[in-house]
């Protein structure tokens, strides 16, 4: 149970009040006329859609940019940030959703930079060793200074971010979807250490777009949409449900399909596929299943049971040790990706980063990917610009990628809608079959719902449809077929119209294997 | 809320690694390699080896390499990759020449850094300021410098007493000392060629008779880059430019700052590098860096971007380079200890499961091993190329657990990281 706050704090100035904030991008507004109040020793959630705004507004706040019009005051008094360094000095501290920790350094390296302690000319490590103790046990951190920051984890690297914050005497700590990296152990644990911090008195400005999260941990929320405040409540006075259409402005997706549109035409068949790791343990054992054209077969399962192989055995990026994979009656088991992907085999990677675009690349050419070697893209042997950009202009309209061009980078755009660029590019083509691993993971709620109806719209159109998705929700509405994975093998198959989430959950963990 | 059960059987043991090696484990495998060094030279008869002379020849080619590789980690430390160090030192040679042969030696110093940092300060302006690539920029730099330099030397040196179009007048060598009464007994028990014991002897009466001081500073110099760029904030600072520049400007550490320190250093340390070599040689020639610069920082990558490692690179890379001026029999004895060395890296990769680098470094120690065999000597076109070869080998062969700077060689803008 966290303390009451510091009595009287009702009377206290606010710690943080920003009034009228606004800023314009070239072709966007960020933000307009936000209004925010946080009360001394909260937690404030801040919620809303990726691309809603909440960064800009906190890059704000930090002193990382300053506002075009608006006032910011802390603690009552006015203020005018011209770098994170001021924003520093005033007592706010920023924990950045992509950590800001060099790897090659030790916690305690890290924690020190920038005001360092010092003894004579040298870095006295043994007062900055004492300190960071000092914080680690005061709010439970649990930090060793003298580790390598590369041997720690996630969770563990996020509390170093958490106590250089502090170190530097922050009392407002703002963090930028902290869970978003997190498993939900770790999620536990950093709520317990945020009660604990506010405990002790300091304010904490929360950024998320997961509801249950900020339901469990905030003491206000504020509601943020297409760059402006909507609403502010308090979590005992709403429901997650309510939130997000306060988030999105319309009433919430459903994942549901209606009638079913399964045919008799076996698209992809897979026999026997068995594939093992380099030390070889067997990490697919004998997978064997026929998804038919119209059919969204569901695969659930603990990440890390093999779908992750199963996904790369079915692109050609892992070559199985033994079975077979056949494509519209065409055996492809030792065709490459291209020659697959030819052949109408759409990707939806897991980790879009890492497989799906080209961050550095425009639009337009992360449009070509996967599909260099077919109209529209190419004329020939050469590349058609002209093509490949108006096909990219369709997938922008078609899938309301939010972009200010198909010239910018896709760093530039949200995760959803960067995923949406993916999707529409994997349905490009004329697919007959999708692989669609995770295919809303990380996207806000309105990419989710456009991403889905996209999912049904195919499968009314006969594509045949692998979803691997660790939203159960997510599996249970959008699939025909749901079968479970574990450890490497399918065990069981459900019927996604009576199944619950819950026996579900216990078949992915083996244990109601028995009940049958 | 975070009671120590919730996490149980979710939490995964950091993986332990072996990171920080004892220094008991450094003097053992220096003891082992001495051994070894020394098996070979009874086996061979090749005394020279590790003889005093040997030594000391090693240590003054290993001071050029040894400041390049400085100036190498301080650049890189911050993030700017400098392969302009060679036109650098080509500057301070030239600098060194200039003011040596009228003023001497610790003149010859004094402006071989500072032209030094000249070319520093260019590389700065270039990669820090105006964002070009690092190697550009440094390609640049090492053609840029060998033509100034020879324009300058044909304007001033062409009439001096002792001079000529292409080298300065002499310059006269930096003071050196003798440990008295030691030097002698150790040569003793060198003269005796004992197993192990005469090396030793061999390589102690190296380094305490005749050592310039030009040695004795450049030493000081790797204790004290090390003591600054670990120790101190101000290194602290320097090192979070190459690892993470937009984590460094978020705290309030201004990159560009440091970039320009460490860039500048650089090239004073290269400078050094240069004087130093002119120094020792007696005069300023055209062409007399013959790539240190780029072996310098070779051995500054064999050592893994620290001081330690550095100066082992260096002193292996100068061994090399005293062997292959003194001695062509030496260096034909060096063949075998090359063949025993890539067994030795065989065994250990086979061991670490690096099969194809075990398997090529045995092909290639095998290969060394029947050249030894059936010949006498290495053909003299050879033996001037055994520091090439001996960095090619190194670098390809040992280059696997390397750790560089997360950051090095990217260019840096103010605010992209957030």
């Amino acid at each position: 149970m966290s303390t009451e706050p510091p009595a009287g704090s009702t009377t206290l100035a606010p710690a943080v009040q920003l009034s009228g904030i606004t800023k314009r991008f070239p072709g966007v507004v960020a933000n307009s006329d936000v209004d925010i109040t946080v009360r001394a020793g909260t937690v404030h959630a801040l919620v809303g859609e990726n691309g809603a705004g909440k960064s800009t507004l906190m890059k704000i706040l930090y002193g990382m940019q300053p506002p075009d019009e608006g006032t910011i005051a802390i603690d009552g008094v006015p203020t005018a940030f011209a770098s994170p360094a001021d924003a520093i000095r005033a007592g706010i501290g920023m924990v950045h959703q992509h950590f800001m920790l060099a790897d090659n350094l030790t916690v305690l390296e890290n924690v020190v930079l920038g005001s360092e302690p010092r003894k004579g000319l040298g870095l006295d490590f043994t007062a900055a060793r004492a300190r960071i103790r000092e914080i680690s046990d005061a709010y439970g951190l649990d930090i060793e200074p003298d580790r390598l920051v590369d041997d720690l984890g996630v969770g563990e690297r996020q509390r170093v971010e958490i106590l250089k914050v502090l170190y530097r005497g922050a009392r407002i700590l703002i963090l930028d979807e902290p869970t978003a990296v997190l498993v939900p152990q770790e999620v536990d644990e950093l709520f317990g250490n945020l009660r604990e911090l506010k405990a002790e008195g300091l304010t904490i400005l929360f950024i998320s777009h997961k509801l249950d999260e900020v339901l469990s941990v905030a003491d206000d929320i504020t509601v943020i949409r297409r760059g402006t405040t909507v609403a502010s409540v308090s979590p005992a006075d709403v429901t997650a449900r309510k939130l997000a259409e306060l988030m999105v402005g319309s009433a919430l997706p459903v994942p549901e399909l209606r009638e079913s549109t399964v045919t008799a035409t076996e698209v992809l068949t897979v026999t026997g596929l068995t594939v093992t790791s380099a030390d070889g343990r067997p990490v697919l054992d004998d997978i064997s299943f026929t998804i038919h054209a119209g059919e969204v077969l569901g695969i659930a399962g603990v990440e890390g049971n093999g779908q992750a192989e199963l996904v790369e055995a079915l692109m050609g990026i892992r070559t199985p040790n033994a079975g077979t994979i056949t494509l519209a009656g065409r055996d492809i088991t030792r065709d490459s990706t291209r020659h697959r992907r030819e052949a109408g085999m759409g990707y939806i990677p897991e980790d879009r980063h890492r497989q799906g675009v080209l961050l550095e690349a425009t639009l337009w050419e992360n449009r070509v990917l996967g599909h260099q070697t077919r109209p529209p893209n190419v004329r020939g042997p050469l590349l058609d610009r002209r093509g490949a950009k108006a096909d990219t202009e369709r997938i922008v309209a078609e899938y309301d990628v939010r972009t200010p061009s198909i010239d910018v980078n896709a760093a530039a755009l949200s995760g959803g809608n960067q995923q949406k660029l993916i999707v529409g590019r994997e349905m490009s083509g004329d697919p007959v079959v999708l692989i669609a691993s995770h295919p809303t993971r990380g996207v806000d709620v309105g990419a989710q719902a456009a991403i889905w109806d996209h999912i049904r719209r195919a499968r009314a159109d006969r594509l045949a449809v692998l979803l691997i998705s660790a939203d159960l929700d997510e599996l249970i509405g959008m699939s025909d077929t749901l079968a479970v994975i574990l450890r490497g093998r399918l065990v069981a198959e459900h019927d996604p119209a009576t199944v619950t989430p819950e026996q579900l959950g216990s078949a992915m963990t083996g244990a109601g294997r028995e009940e049958g | 809320m975070t009671g120590g059960g919730l996490s149980v059987g979710l939490e995964t043991a950091p993986p332990k690694r072996g990171r920080r090696v004892s220094p008991m484990v450094y003097l053992i495998a220096a003891v082992a390699g001495l051994a070894v060094v020394s098996l070979v030279r009874v086996l061979t008869g090749a005394n020279d080896l590790t003889s005093a002379g040997t030594t000391q020849a090693a240590l003054t080619a290993a001071v050029p390499l040894a400041m390049a590789a400085l100036g190498g980690l301080w650049t890189e430390r911050a993030g700017v990759v400098n392969i302009g160090l060679e036109g650098m030192m080509v500057l301070g040679t030239f600098g060194a020449g200039y003011a040596g042969y009228q003023w001497g030696p610790w003149a010859a110093v004094v402006f071989g850094l500072l032209l030094g940092v000249v070319g520093g300060a260019l590389h700065a302006v270039a990669t820090v300021t105006f964002g070009v690539d690092h190697i550009i920029s440094g390609v640049a730099i090492n053609l840029l410098a060998p033509g100034a330099a020879l324009f300058l030397s044909k304007e001033y040196f062409a009439k001096a007493p002792g001079g000529g179009q292409k080298q300065s007048p002499p310059i006269e060598d930096a003071q050196k000392i003798t440990i008295p009464g030691l030097s002698d007994w150790l040569g003793t028990i060198e003269g005796k060629h004992w197993f192990l014991l005469s090396d030793l002897a061999g390589l102690l009466r190296g380094v305490t008779t005749q050592l310039s001081l030009l040695t004795v500073l450049a030493v000081l110099l790797i204790i004290g880059t090390a003591w600054v760029l670990w120790r101190s904030p101000f290194g602290l600072r320097l090192r979070s430019c190459g690892e993470a520049p937009a984590a460094a400007e978020s705290l309030g550490v201004n990159v560009y700052r440091y970039k320009y320190i460490a860039v500048i250093a650089s090239g004073a340390f290269a400078g050094l590098g240069g004087a130093f070599l002119a120094v020792s040689s007696g005069q300023y020639r055209d062409g007399q860096t013959g790539g240190r610069g780029f072996i310098g920082l070779a051995a500054m990558i064999f050592g893994n971007w620290r001081p330690g490692g550095l100066a082992t690179g260096a002193t292996l890379f100068g061994y090399t380079d005293a062997m292959a001026l003194r001695n062509s029999a030496a260096v034909h004895a060096l063949l075998l200890l090359l063949a025993i060395a890539l067994l030795v890296v065989a065994v250990m990769q086979y061991r670490s499961g690096h099969n194809v680098l075990s398997g090529v470094a045995a092909a290639i120690g095998v290969l060394f091993g029947w050249w030894f065999f059936a010949s006498d000597q290495v053909p003299p076109e050879l033996v001037g190329a055994a520091p090439y070869v001996v960095t090619l080998l190194v670098l390809g062969l040992a280059s696997q657990r390397l750790r560089p700077p997360r950051m090095g060689g990217e260019p840096y803008r103010r605010g992209q990281g957030a």
